[in-house]
């Protein structure tokens, strides 16, 4: 019997001790970061990038994009979202010079840029422009922007870390108005031999095709062969023409011959 | 407690009197429905064949089909495809590899079903026996199969046209190669399939590619080249499938296709004109031996050669003359190889090659020249590997001497021993090189009956199937547009025709044997 008495007890008091809790709204600071696609944490979120040299000499602006993402809360309004330009030591970046402001793109605090860093109301995720000018000094040599989010009046940026902290994370453009030599251009065994831009304006002209990093991911080792083929017998044909012409094989801008091997 | 004892006594009473069965539509348990004679449904087909399932549905007593939906389903990945509603399954199994079939049979009142399941493995009818490329009626070309047992033996009704009429490749039959790595990615595929079993059909206008299991043109021409011709003017006069590339003439210049691939690479650049004759030596990795009409030279191609290269003027110490092999002023009509080495420093390489060279200043006779073949193999790094020139031997064919080899169009090489066959009109000699004099020709070893003209005569040993054989096969037509295909052993000088003829409708260009073997890459060359 007290056993029985004991258990009902205990039920009553573990009946009458639940109750209703209501969920408050985040109060806090809204934050905003760029989005990480990969989800793996790396340091380098996303990277675009821009060669005007594929493109009409009439074009001398071009836009890219970067995802963000709001974190904490979704905005109840449209927030300015504020990016900032710095140096980056990182060593595995490629090895440009820095982009300059209002020469190699539009600057983030200028009246043009205002209406388009922003953060949207009731987004999660937005996107927010670079816009990248074609200055004649990309036609010598290519340039990088590296980025990082930074307070806004609206907003706080979701990355606290100082610049100098290995682990913080960013967003990169590249940007050139001549031909870089693609990064997985020596370890995709192109069999096409040692890069040139004068190669890879040869090469542009006689297959249509960018021969960026995107197009070169794209090549299994037979569609290689088969260019590599179309590439050799072009070049001959070219060099007997210019011979006809009374005009030196073709050359990169040190002398050396083009040749495909 | 007596009035208790009764209340629960009449409780009882009613509950048990609650139970008992006083209906007539009371619920009866429903029976299975029992699927049956599936036993006798083969485990294997071949392609094309018509599958037929009759089953038999016991529901109880019954036995009355007409009661049943029945679905018959293919499984096609995760999911299933609709192939029949009715009560007998007539499929035609048009694709190979194992379908699972399933069969739902559905009792049309109470709904009740029952499913059964089949696994029937479709096996390719063409995959062993002897392709035909031939002209057609109409001029143009196609190719009949006739299908070949494991044991050898051969169903004499051919399996006819399989290009067939409205798509046969435009023009006369120029030749035929085989590759067991063709790729292809099929309409609608976002990736190759690659190790495909593939005859690659030529004629002087168009090239195609048939998938040796099922005989589906793949493609055909202008897919057939990551460059197709400009202005679709294609003139194709030969060619030749080497272990790890085929190569094909087109208007003289030669396209190579590496094994693996899907389609011809640009032309090998230079100035030349290729003859359609080519050959090779038994290493897997052989340049391809051919000569070249414009500079008149014997020259070879290398693997993804980026040119043509001929050969040195060196010659190998026991060459018992100096002909060299480039600037030759003439021509060939014919180029084959053979067993047997012609250098007694290197007797271990055994194979060499004749050509039937003609001397533009000369029409009373021709040169049947030897070549070594250790000159288009790699691997022969002492006497080989284009060190040296290939001509080793030179025998005169006096035309006032052998008439008949003047009148012929069509040669052969034994494959063992070095006698060279020649098909003029509707008969066929014999040339032993290297038996003396008196000795060595027979001007007739075989004739036909008047009206049969022979278009085709090869040697053709066959070492990696399990019916191997070594035969001489000949193909003649007659004007009324039929062919027949003798095949004859040859022992010494006893030629013995085997089996009968195997007979057609039209023109025999080129004939192949090929069955399923691994090792079906590394006699190519007894092609050649």
């Amino acid at each position: 019997m007290k056993k029985f008495f004991y258990t009902i007890m205990y039920a009553v008091i573990v009946l009458a001790s639940c109750e209703q809790v209501e969920l408050k709204p985040y109060e806090g600071d809204p934050y905003v970061g760029f989005y990480d696609p990969r989800g793996f944490y790396m340091k380098q979120l996303q990277s675009a990038e821009t060669n005007f040299v594929y493109m009409d000499e009439s074009i001398v602006r071009d836009t890219v994009w970067f995802k963000i993402v709001a974190k904490a809360s979704i905005p109840p309004a449209d927030y300015h979202v504020k990016i900032r330009a710095y140096k980056n030591e990182i060593s595995y970046l490629t090895n440009l010079k820095e982009a300059e402001p209002g020469i190699h793109y539009v600057p983030f605090d200028s009246k043009e840029m205002e209406d388009f860093l922003i953060l949207k109301k009731g987004h999660l995720y937005d996107s927010i422009p670079v816009i990248l000018l074609r200055d004649p000094s990309l036609k010598e040599e290519g340039r990088r922007l590296t980025l990082r989010i930074t307070d806004s009046e609206d907003l706080k940026a979701s990355d606290r870390l100082a610049d100098d902290d290995q682990s913080h994370t960013f967003v990169v453009v590249y940007m050139a108005d001549c031909f870089l030599e693609p990064a997985n251009w020596k370890y995709s065994s192109l069999g096409l031999g040692k890069y040139g831009p004068v190669k890879h304006q040869f090469m542009v002209e006689q297959s249509g095709e960018r021969w960026d990093n995107n197009f070169i991911s794209t090549l299994d080792r037979y569609d290689k062969t088969y260019y590599a083929f179309k590439f050799r017998n072009a070049l001959v044909l070219e060099n007997q023409k210019r011979a006809a012409q009374g005009l030196p094989k073709l050359k990169e801008k040190d002398g050396t011959d083009v040749e495909f091997s | 407690m007596k009035i208790i004892k009764y209340y629960f006594a009449l409780v009882m009473l009613c509950l048990l009197s609650a139970c008992i069965d006083s209906r007539d539509d009371i619920y009866n348990e429903l029976p299975d429905i029992e699927i049956a004679n599936l036993e006798s449904v083969p485990s294997e087909v071949l392609y094309n064949e018509v599958l037929y399932i009759d089953p038999t549905v016991k529901y109880g007593d019954s036995q009355d089909k007409e009661a049943f939906d029945f679905l018959w389903y293919k499984g096609v990945g995760s999911s299933l495809k609709l192939l029949s509603e009715e009560p007998v399954l007539e499929q035609k199994m048009d694709s190979l590899g194992t379908w699972n079939i399933y069969l739902k049979i559905i009792h049309k009142t109470t709904q009740l079903s029952s499913l059964a399941t089949l696994f029937v493995k479709v096996n390719s009818q063409t995959e062993r026996g002897w392709y035909v490329l031939k002209e057609n009626a109409e001029g143009n070309t196609d190719l009949d199969f006739f299908k070949t047992a494991e044991d050898g033996k051969i169903t004499p009704d051919a399996m006819a046209d399989l290009i067939g009429r409205e798509n046969a490749l435009k023009g006369v039959p120029k030749g035929i190669m085989f590759t067991n790595n063709f790729r292809w990615k099929s309409p609608g595929s976002t990736s190759f399939t690659t190790y495909i079993n593939t005859l690659i059909p030529f004629s002087e206008k168009e090239v195609g590619a048939l998938r040796i299991n099922d005989s589906k043109l793949m493609e055909t021409t202008d897919n057939l080249f990551f460059e197709k011709s400009v202005d679709a003017s294609y003139g194709f006069s030969g060619g030749i499938g080497a272990p790890q590339q085929a190569l094909l003439l087109n208007n003289g210049n030669a396209h190579l296709m590496q094994a693996g691939m899907q389609a011809f690479l640009p032309a090998v650049f230079g100035d030349y004109s290729l003859s359609p004759h080519f050959t090779l030596s038994n290493a897997y990795g052989s340049y391809i031996l051919g000569f070249d009409e414009l500079s008149e030279s014997f020259i070879y191609v290398k693997l993804l050669s980026a040119s043509i290269f001929p050969f040195p003027q060196k010659q190998l110490e026991n060459s018992r003359l100096s002909i060299s092999s480039n600037n030759m002023k003439g021509r060939i009509s014919f180029l084959e190889n053979t067993d047997g080495s012609l250098n007694p420093q290197n007797t271990s390489y055994a194979q060499r090659a004749y050509a039937i060279f003609h001397e533009n200043s000369r029409n009373d006779r021709s040169l049947l020249l030897g070549l070594d073949l250790a000159q288009i193999d790699a691997g022969q790094t002492t006497y080989g590997s284009a060190q040296f020139n290939p001509i080793m031997t030179a025998d005169t064919l006096n035309y006032r001497v052998y008439p008949e080899i003047e009148k012929s169009e069509i040669f052969t090489l034994h494959k063992n021993y070095p006698i060279l066959y020649f098909a003029y009109g509707n008969k066929i000699g014999s040339y032993s090189i290297e038996m003396i004099e008196q000795n060595r020709y027979k001007k007739e070893i075989l004739a036909y009956p008047s009206e049969e003209k022979i278009s085709y005569m090869h040697f053709i040993e066959c070492m990696f199937d399990t019916n191997s054989f070594s035969y001489l096969v000949v193909a003649t037509y007659t004007a009324d547009g039929n062919y027949k295909i003798y095949r004859y052993k040859i022992a010494g000088n006893d030629v013995t025709q085997v089996g009968s003829p195997l007979t057609g409708r039209g023109k025999v260009k080129t004939i192949r044997y090929i069955a399923p073997s691994s090792s079906i890459m590394f006699y190519l060359y007894r092609y050649y």
